[in-house]
């Protein structure tokens, strides 16, 4: 009976009202236009002002954008100006980005973007960050990260940190950084795209093990147990979804959690990887903080899929600590741009 | 979507109405479930009893094999090649498809040496022609020549070479195309060891070479066809564990021996008649072979077949090849629903039939096989690291002593006669490695139980029992296709008793954790089939497991501990991918299988629906009497099934005449009856305990004994020799 009453759940929760953006107000935009729009650069571990400057040969709108210079073995970080947030507010951020040289495509994300929250006394309350691995081609592609911001949230900063390689000097542009809020409202051209059931084969098999679980609808799901598996590992990974069209979608992770000792570990982290524009959406599931076995909880993240991207790939990551398990990964489309919108969001 | 069957009688009105409810949503029949057609009819339906007599020749095939009757159904599809082509012939330019153009030319060369008409030369040549261009000229198609073409063309010139049509300069086309298709050696893309893939390669070496002796790189193919053949001939064995690419492979071989010109040592060699004789025993009396590990589904490669035991009754003069054939043909061509609906069960198939015709001698009569229970071997398999595969290009090795491959049981050699496979290979290349796997079952010529093949690879789809722990045991998760010692099978052994058959297969590292399974077998001929399944874990373990079978339909009733379960009139074949369309449909007899499991105080009847998932899924459900315990290390705990065919609809007379007179580790004495009226008495007794039945006294570890109104019938006994043992020749 337990079982059946799951189902009308789920199946009544796909048919309620789903969302999509509408009304977006610009929180913060830098085109790179001029000398001073370069202020807010930093160049981090002591690298003089020229890793960062204002380029007018290049730009992919307007005159001009920001050209990084990464020296070998160093690392940058640009951080914009603070710009108004209201708290638990969707939040999108795009730019475009170009690469002047050759990355090596096997050393890994090589540009971490990151949200700094800020309370009303801009003290930093948290940080949501995401990772790109620039392509080796002389194009250039749009990023767009969802964050949400956290409760108390009053203000933020978008930081775009290169970390330390040891290859050649890599030099990059950036341009149009645009942070828009994303309200969502009822929309009727949701569909559920893919349900994954994780334990089908899309997890880490080393680290994790597929389990008999009599509350999963399946009868599976994937257990990250202390007991036996200790490394940080992907709990969920590897479900590609091809021929995903731009626009906006929510990923709802299934997850069971059993709150450990180690309270600063008990979370998991959900990403979404993509093909062209590293994770599109990165975000936490907090673990309670002590106390009884709960039940299957639905996570939802939203996330916007840019043109250009052909595959995502929702993943979670287990940090260690505590029990947890997942039973699916379910990706809704909510809403696919149409070309003006996506004209009007990223041009 | 799991739920847990409840006896009807202590349910309440809202879990029925919601269980119609979610079943109504998956689309799933359940309850009253109407058969699509029914030709018993239905008011009938209950009251069927079909006798042990009337099992035998359930019905005449409408078009028996012949020589000529393969020929007439080729030349359905002989039509449509010959209007495609003249077709293509009006275009101004080539159709462009290469392999369509081959695959035509391929007919037509073929054709023409059967029946020395021009006219069909001339088409073949108007083909290659097409096909010439395609290589020479600007071109749309953008699949490049490669083996497909290559390995048909030394052959194409041998059909067509007596025809005054084919000249000097189709020669030399037919050599351009062949360069076309192997400008070099492909170092790095070809594959090495006894499977489809490099005998295709080679197959098409071999006829470059006999084409352009001189070709580019031909020190290279010549070595890489005389390896691919060393390799092979060393064991006269596969590495391949699928009904689908054995056709295939066998069907390569075929032709490379013509190629190679060795056919008389080929078929004078013992290790290659002891090859065929593995798959001639694989036959299911109604006439199909059942698909098994990698293989899209049922019968998908019946033409081939036709045409591998055609040429095994020709070459070995053995009407038991004949008989293979025969059914075959005669089961496929009666029950596909459309024979032109897909490449694979239609074109493919009829060209193996033409070349069968070729082959075949119908001065050869048919002859039934010699026994009805085997434990069928084949040359172990080992399989490379992945480090080491990438370094040769091989997956496996094959190596000398003989292990089990599968056990085959049948009540008899009708069409009609129960059947089932029982799978005991490890890893192999598209191999499942799920020993002891129910590959399948039917009978009265209907399939009742059958694998998912390539559609689905985790065990609980494969009718293995199942086991999986709650915690998260670091169990041996590897992958299919990664190099592991999971589901190591240690004893086979088969034996029959007359009225039954009895195996039993020991698996170590049972799916991965550190237990033993081992699975007893004991096939009644004339009624049914009894599953004990015991495990013993070497840890102290939480789990959920017990016996799983994959059915299409359910109904019309089930108890607390068994579920009436039917196929339904059609046996779907569809792609890979979950949702993918059907592509073809056998036409299967109304027939029913009782699935009871002898009851358990931890055990729950489960019914798992996978059809909102993937709706054309060709076994949607998953029954299974999941046993929830806590098993201490070393600890033995054991589940019983009992498969009982019956006539279409209810089973509860059936359900309620099994009676259990002991069920534990040791000893399972139960009995049930038969349609015929025979009351069947299984002991599985492995302490000897003395157990009288019907006034017989039995101390034997196995039996079956078939009585009525308390006359014995016939008795089978057996202390269940063990006739291998893991690592051992048989000589050993």
């Amino acid at each position: 009976m337990v079982d059946i009453l799951k189902s009308l759940q789920v199946l009544l929760f796909f048919c309620s009202a789903a969302q999509i953006p509408v009304q977006a107000e610009v929180l913060l935009e830098q085109g790179f236009e001029q000398d001073a729009a370069v202020r807010y650069a930093l160049s981090a571990q002591g690298v003089g002002d020229r890793v960062m400057q204002v380029d007018q040969r290049v730009s992919k709108q307007g005159q001009s954008s920001l050209m990084v210079d990464v020296p070998r073995g160093q690392g940058v970080a640009f951080v914009s100006e603070a710009f108004r947030v209201n708290p638990n507010q969707d939040c999108l951020l795009s730019f475009w980005f170009r690469a002047g040289s050759k990355p090596n495509a096997n050393t890994g994300p090589n540009l971490v973007t990151a949200v700094i929250w800020l309370d009303r006394d801009q003290r930093p309350i948290g940080q949501s960050k995401g990772h790109i691995r620039i392509a080796s081609d002389d194009d250039w592609h749009l990023a767009t990260r969802m964050f949400r911001s956290p409760a108390g949230a009053a203000t933020a900063q978008i930081q775009l940190a290169f970390p330390p390689t040891n290859e050649n000097p890599l030099r990059l542009w950036i341009d149009t950084l645009r942070v828009r809020t994303a309200q969502f409202s009822n929309a009727t051209d949701h569909k559920v795209l893919t349900r994954i059931y994780v334990a089908d084969g899309a997890f880490n098999k080393v680290l994790f093990r597929r389990v008999a679980d009599d509350e999963a609808q399946s009868g599976y799901s994937v257990i990250a147990n202390p007991r036996y598996a200790s490394p940080p590992g992907y709990l969920a990974a590897n479900s590609y979804i091809k021929n995903v069209q731009p626009g906006y979608y929510r990923a709802i992770y299934r997850v069971k959690m059993v709150s450990g000792e180690r309270a600063e570990r008990q979370s998991l982290i959900w990403d979404i990887n993509s093909d062209t524009s590293g994770e599109l959406a990165t975000g936490e599931i907090r673990f309670p903080e002590q106390g009884p076995v709960l039940g299957y909880r639905d996570f939802e993240a939203r996330f916007v899929v840019p043109p250009g991207v052909t595959w995502i790939d929702p993943r979670l990551i287990w940090l260690g600590g505590a029990k947890a398990s997942v039973e699916t990964i379910t990706v809704i489309q909510d809403h696919q741009m149409s070309e003006t919108e996506m004209e009007r969001l990223f041009e | 979507m799991m739920i847990r069957l409840l006896p009807i009688c202590v349910m309440e009105w809202a879990l029925v109405f919601f269980t119609l409810l979610i079943y109504a949503w998956s689309g799933l029949v359940f309850a009253a479930a109407p058969y699509e057609s029914d030709p018993l009819g239905a008011a009938n339906r209950a009251e069927v009893r079909v006798t042990s007599g009337a099992r035998a020749g359930l019905s005449a095939p409408s078009r028996p094999s012949s020589r000529e009757n393969y020929r007439k159904t080729a030349d359905l599809f002989l039509g449509d090649i010959i209007r495609l082509e003249d077709d293509w012939a009006r275009r101004p330019v080539p159709y462009p498809n290469l392999r369509a153009q081959v695959e035509n030319l391929r007919w037509l060369a073929f054709v023409y040496n059967l029946t020395r008409e021009e006219g069909y030369a001339i088409r073949a040549v108007r083909a290659l022609d097409s096909a010439y261009r395609l290589v020479v000229g600007p071109s749309t198609d953008l699949a490049k020549p490669g083996f497909h073409e290559l390995a048909h063309l030394y052959l194409i010139e041998k059909w067509l070479s007596p025809s005054t049509s084919y000249v000097t300069i189709h020669r030399d086309r037919l050599r351009a195309i062949a360069l076309s298709a192997a400008p070099r050696f492909p170092q790095g893309a070809v594959e090495y060891g006894s499977s489809n893939r490099p005998f295709h390669a080679a197959l098409a070496a071999e006829s470059l070479l006999l084409l352009l002796p001189d070709a580019p790189d031909a020190a290279k193919w010549k070595e890489y066809k005389e390896r691919i053949w060393a390799d092979w001939w060393t064991y006269r064995d596969t590495d391949e564990n699928s009904d689908h690419y054995n056709a295939l492979w066998l069907g390569y071989l075929l032709d490379w021996v013509e190629l190679r010109g060795v056919g008389t040592e080929f078929w004078s060699d013992a290790g290659v008649k002891e090859l065929f004789s593995r798959y001639l025993y694989q036959v299911f009396p109604m006439g199909a072979i059942p698909h098994f590990s990698d293989s899209v589904g049922w019968n998908v490669a019946w033409g081939y077949w036709v045409r591998v035991f055609e040429a095994c009754a020709t070459n070995y003069d053995d009407g038991r090849y004949k008989w293979a054939a025969h059914r075959i043909y005669e089961y496929s061509v009666d029950h596909i629903e459309n024979i032109k609906g897909w490449t694979y069960t239609g074109t493919e198939a009829a060209w193996n039939l033409l070349r069968a015709y070729s082959v075949a001698d119908d001065s050869i009569k048919e002859v039934a096989r010699d026994s009805d229970v085997r434990l069928l071997k084949r040359h172990r398999v080992v399989q490379r690291s992945l480090e080491h595969r990438k370094s040769t290009g091989q997956f496996f090795d094959i190596h000398p002593d003989l292990v089990p491959d599968k056990f085959v049981f049948y009540g008899g050699s009708e069409r009609g006669a129960l059947s089932m496979t029982i799978d005991a290979f490890g890893a192999a290349s598209h191999g499942h490695r799920t020993p002891p796997a129910l590959v399948a079952l039917a009978d009265h010529e209907s399939v009742l139980l059958m694998s998912l093949g390539y559609l689905e690879r985790l065990p609980e789809h494969h009718n293995v029992p199942q086991l999986i722990d709650y915690e998260g045991y670091p169990y041996d998760n590897t992958p299919t296709d990664l190099k592991s010692d999971v589901n190591k099978v240690t004893e086979a052994s088969a034996d029959d008793l007359g009225n039954a058959g009895y195996a039993h297969i020991k698996v170590e590292n049972y799916l991965g954790y550190p237990a033993t399974l081992v699975r007893e077998v004991v096939f009644v001929k004339d009624a049914g089939v009894l599953l004990k399944d015991t495990l013993t874990t070497d840890v102290a373990l939480q789990v959920r497991w017990g016996p799983a079978y994959r059915v299409r339909n359910i109904g019309p009733d089930y108890g607390d501990n068994w579920v009436n379960t039917y196929m339904g009139d059609w046996i779907n074949v569809r792609g890979l991918q979950a949702n993918s369309p059907i592509l073809a449909r056998w036409k299967n007899t109304a027939r029913d299988l009782l699935i009871y499991f002898l009851p358990e105080s931890s055990g729950s009847l489960e019914l798992i629906d996978d059809s909102s998932r993937d709706k054309t899924l060709p076994l949607p459900l998953r029954v299974q009497y999941a046993l929830r315990q806590n098993l201490k290390a070393g600890e033995s705990v054991s589940a019983v099934t009992l498969l009982l065919p019956h006539g279409p609809g209810s089973a509860t007379q059936l359900a309620g005449n099994v009676r259990v007179m002991s069920n534990k580790v040791d000893q399972t004495v139960v009995e049930f009856a038969s349609e015929d009226g025979v009351t069947n008495t299984i002991v599985l007794n492995s302490e000897k305990q003395r157990v009288d039945v019907a006034g017989v006294s039995i101390d034997t570890r196995v039996a079956c004994v078939r009585h009525r109104d308390g006359i014995v019938l016939s008795q089978g006994v057996t202390d269940g020799r063990r006739s291998h043992r893991a690592g051992k020749a048989p000589s050993e």
